[in-house]
């Protein structure tokens, strides 16, 4: 064996281990977020077809909006005391609001949410989001039913993930030396299986390390927007030091018209009340979105003082929550239309199956005397295969045998 | 056959890596162009660009046993 060749063995060796560990921690929470993620996919067909969507009445266009106030004060009503966190508008549809209401602005569960036709302030609808079968794909997703912890750790399964993704591109150029893009031998269960785990890995390469990276970098939102306070509204806050948040919120109706009035041309996102996370105990955080197909995904913010309607500041994105705007849909695949979503579920099941194979794989591994006579098997196979000049002289199949088929 | 035949370093890295760099850039231009258009082209663009990789996977997994020699 020539030092290049004893080199590039033990390259492979490590890269081969690489891939194993960090395959096999993730494989299990992987296969996980890939079936719950299925669903997730066509959550709003799916919520057309469960009837949990809501539907605004077709109204002429010219129809007056009712006020903010009104709409709040309904939705309250339906919730005495609860106070108000958020009120939204969905991405495409500006003719109801989700109005959040929470124990307090901060809590996290038993929290309500109401929706309000923006025009004559009826009431639509009490969406459920905490029960169901959605809810349960959502949380399995997301955090494990765990909070910031749960998400964290799915956060770092993902960076493993991207590892296994990494060092699977390394290990793709040794296995496959000897074998055309796209052949799947047909000799043996194993060969197949290797064959098939290398096309379909390296195939959604691109997509899945997207899919993988953006999903880590979604865990990490919490952290990223209390930075953003920390960051971006503490010195907005300085001469609110040693003030009590207002007793009587001035109209968040107004609050909304001005915050609105900086930027006539972007489009309403949400409003986050007073103490909420996307705001201060003193204002109203007012977030328009753009209008144009890019910058609808990024946000504006604008502080309005709670207490006396002026506006405050309007401090531009930072770039870690450009950052986290973007890689949103990246994630979710909602972005261009039903033919994107059935590509995306396709390309979800090809990772189910490199996850699946892998799996298979290691399980099925041989031990090291088996393995001696699946190297005559694997030489037989390809018997027409010369080795290339300066590599590994032995079959390189029957070597991923031996290493435990975690490649 | 001839980039197989051929055993300078060159051409066995093209041999080895050329459809995967395809598959790459393919499913890449598709995530990025639906991104930055509102319909239209960009989306069209993306349903080729990560459809053609999902085909590809779809062809060889169940049509195999003749590996496409390009």
């Amino acid at each position: 064996m020539t030092s290049t060749a004893k080199m590039d063995s033990r390259r492979i060796k490590a890269w081969t281990w690489v891939h194993k560990w960090s395959s096999l921690v993730t494989t299990v929470f992987m296969l996980l977020l890939c079936l719950t993620g299925l669903p997730l996919i066509f959550h709003h067909e799916i919520g057309h077809l469960l009837g949990t969507e809501v539907e605004a009445p077709d109204l002429p266009k010219d129809t007056p909006r009712a006020s903010l106030d009104q709409v709040m004060q309904v939705a309250q009503a339906l919730h005495p005391g609860k106070v108000p966190m958020f009120a939204s508008h969905e991405p495409d549809d500006d003719r109801f609001w989700y109005v959040t209401l929470g124990d307090t602005p901060l809590s996290e569960v038993g929290n309500k949410t109401v929706a309000v036709d923006a025009r004559t302030a009826a009431v639509l609808a009490q969406p459920k989001f905490d029960e169901g079968f959605m809810y349960v794909m959502f949380k399995l997703h997301v955090d494990l039913f765990a909070g910031l912890a749960g998400k964290l750790f799915l956060g770092f399964m993902g960076l493993l993930l991207l590892v296994a993704i990494v060092s699977g591109v390394v290990l793709y150029s040794p296995f496959m030396r000897k074998l055309d893009f796209g052949e799947v031998r047909q000799t043996r269960p194993r060969a197949k299986w290797l064959d098939l785990h290398n096309l379909l890995g390296i195939v959604t390469l691109v997509w899945a390390f997207t899919v993988g990276a953006t999903g880590m970098i979604n865990t990490w939102a919490d952290l990223i927007i209390k930075y953003w306070q920390y960051d971006q509204l503490s010195a907005l806050l300085a001469p609110y030091q040693g003030q009590k948040p207002p007793a009587q919120l001035a109209s968040v109706q107004q609050a909304a018209a001005s915050a609105a009035a900086l930027a006539p041309e972007m489009k309403m996102a949400f409003i986050a009340f007073p103490g909420t996370s996307f705001s201060s105990p003193h204002h109203y955080t007012v977030f328009l979105r753009g209008n144009e197909p890019f910058n609808s995904r990024l946000l504006k913010p604008v502080l309005v003082d709670a207490g006396t309607n002026a506006l405050t500041a309007s401090p531009p994105l930072p770039w870690y929550l450009t950052a986290l705007l973007v890689s949103q849909p990246l994630h979710f695949g909602d972005y261009g239309g039903m033919p994107m979503q059935i590509i995306w579920a396709l390309l979800d099941i090809a990772t189910i199956i490199v996850l699946g194979s892998g799996l298979y794989l290691w399980l099925g591994r041989r031990n090291p005397a088996k393995a001696g006579k699946a190297a005559e098997s694997g030489r037989a196979a390809k018997p027409e295969t010369p080795a290339p000049v300066g590599q590994v002289p032995e079959p390189h199949a029957a070597r991923h045998e031996t290493t435990g088929g975690a490649a | 056959m001839s980039a197989k035949a051929d055993s300078t370093k060159g051409s066995h890295f093209w041999h080895l890596w050329r459809w995967p760099i395809v598959m790459g850039v393919l499913s890449a231009t598709g995530l990025l162009t639906a991104l930055v258009s509102d319909g239209g082209w960009g989306d069209w663009w993306s349903w080729l660009g990560l459809g053609v990789p999902v085909v590809v996977m779809a062809r060889f997994a169940w049509a195999p046993g003749k590996p496409q020699r390009p």
